[in-house]
């Protein structure tokens, strides 16, 4: 929380690829997993603090899901979790989301979440074609989704079928 | 059950199975949920399908040219009938001949009950086999639960199965499970119309959902006039006001976090006048119910499901010709199928379908013919970059005919077709295939084949009806209007390409599409080249030659901001028919090469503004022929008139204003341009207007 805190208070101008349309997609594409979560859900938002641009993307993040961001039958309650901090960070959480800049992290959050069958989520399209996401994806100027299945089945998380008929696999 | 005989093994299909059984050990796991429609389109921003291939699509990405029309068009076309709403929409012609008589084809090829367009609500027929028609006002749905009307042209029989020859209709509800619409809706209008519609969804847990839909329609018939004394005389006795009541319970359960069984009742009676396939108005009493069981499960050999129906109808025609018919028809179908992926690129549906259909003889009662069809199918569907998509599905229907019981005909009269002629099997394939190439971001191109096999409705087969003739006939003495068992099915195989491009910058999409049908084997009720059977002259149901049409379409739609939408689209079509009897069409309405319009324009402006929303259709159609049973002198050759239907603007439209957040009211009306105008051979079709009070709860 104080993290949180520490974080809106330094809150710069929005990033650009961060914004309402991309959490509805996120809300409603985890209403797609295979044990499908309800109500008010813990969105654990994994940063580098010394990374610009993940910072940048975190503060967005807090910024667009607020207290808590109803999409469908799920309320987004961000969680900032800084990458030094996953251990505790993502005891509680349903999702783990990925920003940008994560490079060289991005094996450490992938096999944290993965320990605990949690679905990591991306903007960065970078972190599923390395398989350190499961899915990534972007809202403009069309919808586009990628899914690694590798990465699924490695994290244990699964979607529906139908869903994946409808998404770039790879 | 019918008595059969030789039944035989399905090879081909066994093999399929086979194949799918090899492939699904092969696949990967695919756990999860089942089809959650809503969800999805919220998700990519458009709607889903999975009418194209039976398996989810995109709108953008399906392999076939079709239309998906939303709630949101359902609400601004302000039509109280579904083929009001069809209308706009290219390639679709719409023959309103009275209040609830009306008929659709897809890419011409209009008729009089019209056959070969597959009509379903969730994947279960609602057209009619009896006569191969839709009965638009029996189908147990209101408007207010339709999620979206899905429109593929063209053949799609690989997934359907016989009888999608110029398209399928199929009417996706909204889910009693995963959505919440409670909606009432009141409509009085002209024609003395009154119009009531409820649905409400009770959500019993997070697991069980169900939604009950309640409908009943009175009207008058138009009252406009006959063209002369002896139509008058002869039809006015079938004019009768127009009825219909429907009910619907549909409910789903999720009875594990992977599987989910659905149950549905319907039933509907509609009881109105309407054109028959004799040309000739007919009171026609359509009483409808069905049953139909689902279940669904996400298992480690992918999403499957399986499904049973049976759909019952009863319906008495009276007319001139269906004269005091009644007929009971009775269609169980069960499907399984399997949908799965292979690797990140290949996904499969495999499916194996049995479907039972019967029917009482007719005129005269006391045997059924009916027959059984084994299916198995199987869809290919192939990523083959992230722009280049290739989908190929086949289908094989192995139907066998069979009759059973006797009927008691006169000592004189002899059937042309013993029992032992309906021992008969017909085996048919049916291909479609689709290669789309999404070529930028903008382009969407697809070049799609289809064949399919549209099987002779059920009274073409079997329907005997027999009379003496007036001296002036001598030496014949009497007649036979004779279905026959050896049929063939008609062929359509269908050619095609197609464009769309999005226009950002206009908010806009442009849509263009060619193609070139050819129909084999088309079928005629009675030809004009009788059989003589003595001193007897036997009408029979024939192949009677083909047909080719080829044609195209444009289209744009796009909006203005948020407040203004608008679109634009023509279908051009000329239609070349090869009949090898039947010429003049002189004894069945067949009568495709004029009786296609050669152009139609459909354009609508809407206008939101606040509470308010306007919109404004317009429907242009250049004249076609079409036929008319006379009424008067019986000997006349060709017996049939041809009726010119002159070319015509059409203006529909809609005002509503929001009263609150749940409340709309609006005004509505169809034909508004003039107060009467002809669609078909009937009395003209009257301006209607009608006035809504809606509420979404």
């Amino acid at each position: 929380m104080l993290a949180l805190l520490a974080l809106l208070a330094l809150a710069g101008p929005a990033f650009a690829d961060v914004g309402i349309k991309e959490f509805q997609i996120v809300g409603r594409t985890l209403s797609m997993l295979t044990t499908r979560p309800t109500g008010r859900i813990a969105l654990a938002v994994v940063y580098a603090p010394d990374v610009a641009a993940s910072r940048q993307e975190a503060e967005d993040v807090a910024r667009v899901l607020g207290a808590g961001f109803a999409v469908g039958g799920l309320t987004l309650a961000p969680v900032l979790v800084p990458v030094d901090r996953l251990a505790q960070g993502l005891d509680g959480a349903t999702a783990v989301f990925v920003t940008a800049g994560l490079a060289a992290q991005q094996d450490t959050v992938f096999q944290a979440a993965g320990a605990r069958a949690l679905p990591t989520l991306t903007l960065d399209f970078t972190c599923v074609r390395a398989g350190k996401c499961v899915l990534a994806l972007k809202a403009e100027p069309q919808v586009e989704i990628v899914l690694n299945r590798r990465a699924a089945e490695q994290a244990r998380v699964s979607f529906a079928s139908a869903f994946r008929m409808l998404v770039s696999e790879m | 059950m019918m008595a059969r005989v030789n039944n035989r093994p399905i090879r081909p299909g066994l093999s399929l199975l086979l194949l799918a059984a090899l492939a699904m050990a092969a696949a990967s796991p695919a756990v999860g949920q089942t089809i959650d429609y809503g969800t999805l389109e919220q998700i990519f921003g458009q709607p889903v399908t999975a009418s194209a291939t039976g398996s989810p699509k995109l709108a953008s990405h399906v392999p076939v040219t079709m239309e998906i029309i939303t709630q949101d068009d359902i609400r601004r076309s302000g039509a109280s009938s579904i083929p009001d709403i069809l209308r706009q929409y290219a390639g679709l012609d719409v023959w309103r001949s009275t209040v609830a008589g009306v008929d659709v084809s897809v890419r011409g090829y209009n008729q009089y009950y019209s056959p070969g367009l597959l009509v379903l609500v969730n994947g279960r027929q609602v057209y009619l086999d009896h006569y191969a028609l839709t009965a638009w006002s029996a189908i147990p749905v209101e408007m207010g639960e339709i999620r979206q009307i899905e429109v593929v042209k063209g053949p799609n029989t690989a997934l359907f199965g016989f009888n999608a020859v110029q398209g399928v209709i199929n009417i996706i509800t909204y889910s009693p499970l995963h959505d919440d619409i409670d909606t009432a809706a009141v409509r009085v209008g002209t024609q003395e119309l009154r119009q009531v519609s409820a649905v409400q969804t009770i959500h019993l847990s997070d697991r069980a959902g169900v939604r009950v839909s309640l409908g009943g329609t009175e009207a008058s018939e138009f009252d406009s006039p006959f063209d002369n004394a002896d139509l008058a005389a002869g039809n006015a006795r079938y004019r009768i006001d127009p009825s219909r009541r429907s009910a619907a319970i549909d409910s789903l359960f999720q009875v594990t976090d992977n599987q989910q069984v659905g149950l549905e009742l319907t039933r509907s009676v509609a009881r109105q006048s309407e054109f028959s396939l004799s040309a000739d108005l007919t009171r026609s009493d359509y009483e409808t119910s069905s049953a139909k069981a689902t279940w669904t499960a996400e298992t480690g050999l992918g999403l499957m499901e399986a499904s049973i129906y049976r759909n019952l109808l009863e319906v008495d025609y009276v007319g001139d010709f269906l004269n005091n018919y009644h007929i009971e028809n009775a269609v169980t179908a069960a499907r399984v199928q399997d949908l799965f992926r292979l690797g990140s690129d290949h996904s499969f549906r495999l499916a194996g379908e049995y479907r039972h259909n019967e029917i009482n003889t007719f005129p005269d009662a006391g045997a059924e013919i009916g027959y059984d069809v084994y299916s198995a199918s199987a869809m290919w569907d192939w990523t083959i970059t992230d722009a280049v998509s290739l989908t190929n599905a086949v289908r094989f229907d192995h139907l066998q005919m069979g009759w059973e019981g006797a009927v008691d005909y006169p000592a004189i009269v002899t059937p042309p077709f013993t029992p032992d002629k309906y021992d008969r099997q017909i085996n048919g394939i049916n291909v479609n295939s689709g290669l789309v190439v999404r070529a930028s971001a903008q382009d969407v191109v697809r070049m799609t084949y289809g064949r399919g096999l549209q099987l002779p409705a059920l009274y073409e087969l079997s329907y005997f009806k027999y009379g003496a003739l007036p001296p002036a006939y001598a030496p014949l003495v009497g007649f036979f209007s004779t279905g026959n068992p050896a049929l063939e099915p008609t062929v359509v195989n269908n050619y095609e390409l197609a464009w769309d491009r999005r226009l950002p910058a206009w908010d806009a999409m442009v849509r263009l599409a060619a193609f070139y049908q050819t129909h084999d084997n088309l079928r005629s009720n009675a030809t004009s080249d009788p059989v003589f059977r003595g001193n007897v002259a036997d009408f029979l149901s024939g192949n009677v030659g083909g047909s080719d049409a080829w044609g195209g379409e444009a289209g744009i739609t796009g909006t203005i901001g948020s407040s203004w939408r608008w679109g634009l689209n023509y279908t051009y079509e000329i239609v070349r028919d090869r009949l090898s009897v039947n010429k003049e069409a002189l004894y069945a309405p067949i009568l495709f090469e004029d009786g296609t319009p050669r152009h139609r324009v459909n354009g609508h402006l809407g206008y939101s503004d606040g509470p308010w929303e306007a919109d404004l259709f317009a429907h242009f159609t250049t004249a076609y022929d079409t036929l008319r049973w006379p009424f008067g002198d019986p000997s006349a050759d060709p017996p049939y008139d041809r009726v010119r239907v002159p070319a015509h603007l059409l203006l529909n439209g809609r005002v509503g204003y929001r009263l609150s957040d749940g409340i709309t009211v609006a005004l509505e009306g169809q034909g508004l341009e003039a107060a009467q105008h002809r669609e078909t051979a009937a009395p003209p079709v009257e301006r209607r207007l009608s006035l809504s009070l809606t509420g979404r709860f």
